[in-house]
């Protein structure tokens, strides 16, 4: 099992991410990474706008478990 | 029980019967329902609490902590996300007092879940139990309502203007006599194959006399074992973890 470092990691990664992908604008996301999961097909399905932010949403909710994991690892 | 499998079923529940008792709310009122919406409801609804569950554990603080959390994010998709429905058409449950809504109903549903299986109180443990079988049963009929229009080929915005009130309050009626029905079974009998029996007969047969829908019907059958499975599956796994 991970100890509050790797949380703390994991935390923090996700928070980055889901926050880049949820608070920042549509446009500024495209013009800096058209690579980053824009226009392109996964299975057959076109990644839109509201797939990015549900994507952001996802890593926001890792992002806060993680903390919550690391306030109850030092409760102990 | 493995402790995944048992964390799986109970955020399902949880997930479910909120989903179910926020949709019932919405219907009542006027407000639209439609399939990509509580899609993303229940995705963002079922990851919060099963990560909360999982890694954090099942109790009271978890309980209020998850049922502010759930509610807060899935407000905080909504905020950034685009609109897909037309708004001025259909009202979508999109303003922040919804929040304080979704938490309140979060509540209900996931202490209903939790009280089952960790209650003292036997009046307490077979409400939690009437609350959640009968909502997770409905909350998968409410799916398959609004598959089965996707499947059909109805448009999003008919499909929303499809689905009223009246459409849910059938199954809400029987589902509720059923698992009512299947509790008094259980203290009569004290058999568990003979409550579920007469939980998902009851429930199936009252919506083939409602809707003349066989298929409905025999969903509605399975629905109610399945709800049945999960429920006794998650206490036992939880009494089994205390």
């Amino acid at each position: 099992m991970m100890e509050k470092k790797g949380w703390l990691a994991l935390g923090l990664a996700a928070g980055i991410i889901g926050s880049f992908y949820e608070f920042v604008p549509r446009k500024t996301i495209k013009s800096i990474s058209e690579f980053l999961l824009f226009d392109i097909d996964v299975l057959g399905h076109r990644i839109r706008h509201n797939d990015l932010i549900l994507l952001g949403t996802v890593m926001l909710i890792v992002s806060f478990v993680s903390f919550y994991k690391v306030y109850r690892l030092m409760r102990k | 029980m493995n402790k995944f499998y048992s964390n799986f079923l109970f955020s399902i529940a949880v997930t479910a019967v909120m989903n179910a008792l926020d949709m019932t709310y919405h219907l009542a009122t006027g407000w639209a329902v439609h399939l990509n919406y509580v899609a993303i409801k229940l995705t963002v609804i079922f990851l919060s609490t099963w990560m909360i569950t999982q890694f954090i554990g099942v109790g009271k603080e978890e309980g209020i902590v998850a049922s502010i959390f759930g509610p807060f994010i899935f407000y905080v998709y909504y905020v950034f996300a685009g609109a897909t429905l037309n708004r001025e058409i259909f009202k979508i449950d999109e303003q922040f007092w919804f929040f304080f809504l979704h938490a309140a109903l979060m509540l209900i549903a996931y202490f209903s879940a939790w009280s089952f299986a960790k209650s003292k109180g036997s009046a307490i443990r077979t409400a939690g139990f009437a609350i959640t079988a009968s909502f997770f049963a409905l909350a998968l009929d409410a799916l398959l309502i609004m598959v089965k229009w996707r499947l059909q080929g109805v448009e999003e915005e008919a499909a929303a203007g499809l689905f009223t009130f009246s459409v849910i309050l059938t199954p809400l009626l029987s589902f509720t006599a059923g698992i009512l029905l299947g509790i008094l079974t259980d203290k009569l009998t004290g058999k568990h194959c003979t409550d579920v029996l007469a939980a998902a007969a009851v429930s199936g047969i009252s919506i083939l006399v409602f809707t003349k829908d066989i298929s409905h019907a025999a969903f509605a059958f399975a629905f109610v074992c399945i709800a049945y499975y999960a429920v006794h599956s998650y206490k036992k796994g939880l009494e089994s973890e205390a």
